[in-house]
């Protein structure tokens, strides 16, 4: 084909189509379907005359022109697949509890690394007391010798609304940080349950060994369950992206892990609204000193069974097996 | 329009297959230009931030909230500019922090279309591990993915240039593509030669156009060689 005859053919299609692409990404909603479906056609000819000039004129003004717009075309116009949307309503009550379902073995091998490494704490540190200094510090040793939670000079100092926006962005980075870290094969996950469990376990032992372990038990009751679980989710959707990249099964790899990566960032997102309302309970009623210790418990059981409900959502039926939520 | 074709050739870098089936090269971001992308975009985080904190403590005593719920308001805020920045930029902008927009980077889906939100947060909720694994995964990676874009199915491409092409509106007899594509590739960068290095090439042009086409060439005007050329192949742009 004549080079200088498919420059002039090609040009005005380009002309056309860039005009189109323009009006379509400065208002996509402006178009009407006829202008629409003219975008498509003029989409059509040029990709058809990006790969001919490719194959046939590589290196020409005109290949470089119809590759860049084919690029911009392609973004504007192509999705990967239709999302259905979703309003907030379903996405709570329905998509949330099918993906929170769907990790619960990966929070299953969380929850049990957690035990392993809260006992081994405990029972290590029941022998070896020096091993809970390394989470505590002097400081908080001493007051333990004196009676004290490091929890009470905390707070004695630090204001309720100040410590509960640290407490939650520090809880947030852990959980973020725990369902990130998933993906290095669930390496860093399993590290984050790892070391949280036995931190657990190593201050529990240090508190019973100053005879303290019923006024930390106290100072937690609130929000305790409550933490734990939502940390053990948080790595447990970390894990389930680190099965998926180790274990494809019989789904190519990437598609495997980009369903995983999906399932168990909603998980996560279903988790981080808790964490914030964690950090204002942390911060306000688990130090209060005129709350019954029984009416944290209460408060704090009462709250995870909130949250288990929210999630699980016992109402729902369970999905077909041939069923795909997109 | 939607599209669920697989990848054209997973070795092949920067091909995917579009509409029809058609192949297409996407131009893919080198590491270069990404961590330049995010340096840009981290130093305008911090200061961001920064901005944030210096906003709220000088706001402290209008606002009427007291220095505790300030605070917690503006720890809040830096820890929602940390995590969110990457995020809501490039869910509002179709792809672009202001880093890439500075360096002409955008997130694309694996198609090369665009990416959802989902994917667009799942990438950045990856950023913490990517701090460290990013740039080895990018420098190893044929599509040039951190661990971020793996799980969200995403690429970073070069924003295609907006700039005008020489258009040749003739040929000398004998000339084709090869011969059309240097001297649109000199009359594209013509103007950022040195000036007496684009005479230079402009006359060697002119005298090869002599050579196979002389009755084309005696059409050139006098004067700059440059514009001569652009005369006697009628050049446009477009």
């Amino acid at each position: 084909m004549d080079y200088l005859r498919f420059v002039a053919r090609q040009t005005a299609s380009c002309d056309a189509f860039e005009r189109g692409l323009e009006r379509a990404r400065r208002n996509p909603r402006a178009l009407t379907y006829d202008e629409l479906e003219g975008l498509v056609v003029h989409y059509r000819r040029l990709l058809h005359g990006q790969a001919l000039a490719a194959a046939r004129f590589p290196g020409t003004g005109i290949a470089r022109r119809l590759s860049q717009l084919a690029v911009a075309g392609t973004h504007v116009l192509q999705r990967d697949a239709l999302r259905r949307r979703m309003s907030l309503r379903s996405l709570v009550t329905r998509a949330l509890p099918r993906a929170f379902r769907s990790v619960l073995p990966a929070v299953g091998v969380a929850a049990a690394l957690f035990s392993v490494a809260a006992l081994a704490g405990l029972t290590l540190t029941a022998v070896v007391p020096e091993v809970g200094s390394l989470f505590l510090g002097p400081e908080a040793l001493a007051g333990l010798r004196r009676g004290e939670l490091w929890t009470e000079s905390i707070f004695a100092v630090t204001p309720g609304e100040v410590a509960s926006s640290h407490i939650a962005t520090n809880n947030l980075g852990v959980a973020l940080t725990a369902w990130a870290g998933g993906a290095l094969a669930g390496l860093g996950a399993i590290w984050i349950v790892l070391m949280n469990g036995f931190m657990l376990g190593a201050v529990l032992a240090v508190t019973w060994h100053y005879g303290m372990a019923g006024d930390l038990g106290a100072f937690i009751a609130a929000h305790g369950p409550l933490e734990i679980s939502l940390i053990l989710i948080s790595a447990g959707a970390g894990l389930e992206v680190g099965r998926a990249l180790v274990v494809a099964g019989d789904r190519p790899r990437g598609e495997r892990l980009r369903d995983a990566a999906r399932r168990s960032a909603l998980v996560l997102g279903g988790c981080l609204p808790w964490f914030l309302l964690l950090g204002f309970i942390e911060g306000f009623v688990s130090p209060a000193p005129n709350v019954a210790t029984t009416a944290k418990l209460a408060f704090g059981l009462l709250l995870e069974t909130l949250f288990l409900l929210s999630v699980l959502n016992p109402w729902l039926p369970p999905q077909p097996a041939d069923a795909v939520e997109r | 329009m939607t599209s669920e074709q697989p990848m054209a050739n997973e070795s092949s870098p920067a091909t995917v297959l579009g509409l029809d089936n058609v192949r297409l090269q996407l131009p893919l971001a080198g590491v270069g230009s990404r961590v330049l992308a995010a340096l840009i975009d981290y130093v305008l985080l911090g200061l961001l931030v920064l901005t944030w904190w210096l906003a709220g403590l000088m706001l402290v005593g209008s606002l009427g909230l007291g220095i505790g719920w300030t605070v917690a308001i503006l720890v809040l805020g830096s820890f929602l500019l940390q995590w969110g920045y990457f995020a809501a930029l490039e869910i509002l902008t179709r792809g672009q922090t202001l880093g890439k927009q500075a360096i002409g980077l955008r997130v694309a889906s694996r198609r090369g279309g665009q990416a959802d939100a989902g994917a667009i947060v799942i990438r950045n909720l990856l950023r913490t591990v990517d701090v460290v694994f990013g740039v080895p995964m990018l420098l190893f990676d044929p599509q040039s993915r951190r661990l971020g874009d793996l799980l969200a199915g995403t690429l970073v491409v070069h924003e295609p240039a907006a700039g005008e092409e020489p258009r040749l509106g003739r040929l000398p007899a004998g000339w084709g593509a090869r011969q059309a594509a240097v001297v649109e590739g000199f009359l594209r960068r013509a103007a950022y030669l040195e000036r007496r290095h684009a005479e230079r090439l402009a006359r060697r042009i002119l005298d090869a156009i002599r050579r196979d086409d002389p009755e084309l060439a005696g059409g050139a005007p006098a004067g700059d060689p440059v514009d001569a050329l652009r005369a006697v192949l009628q050049v446009g742009e477009g």
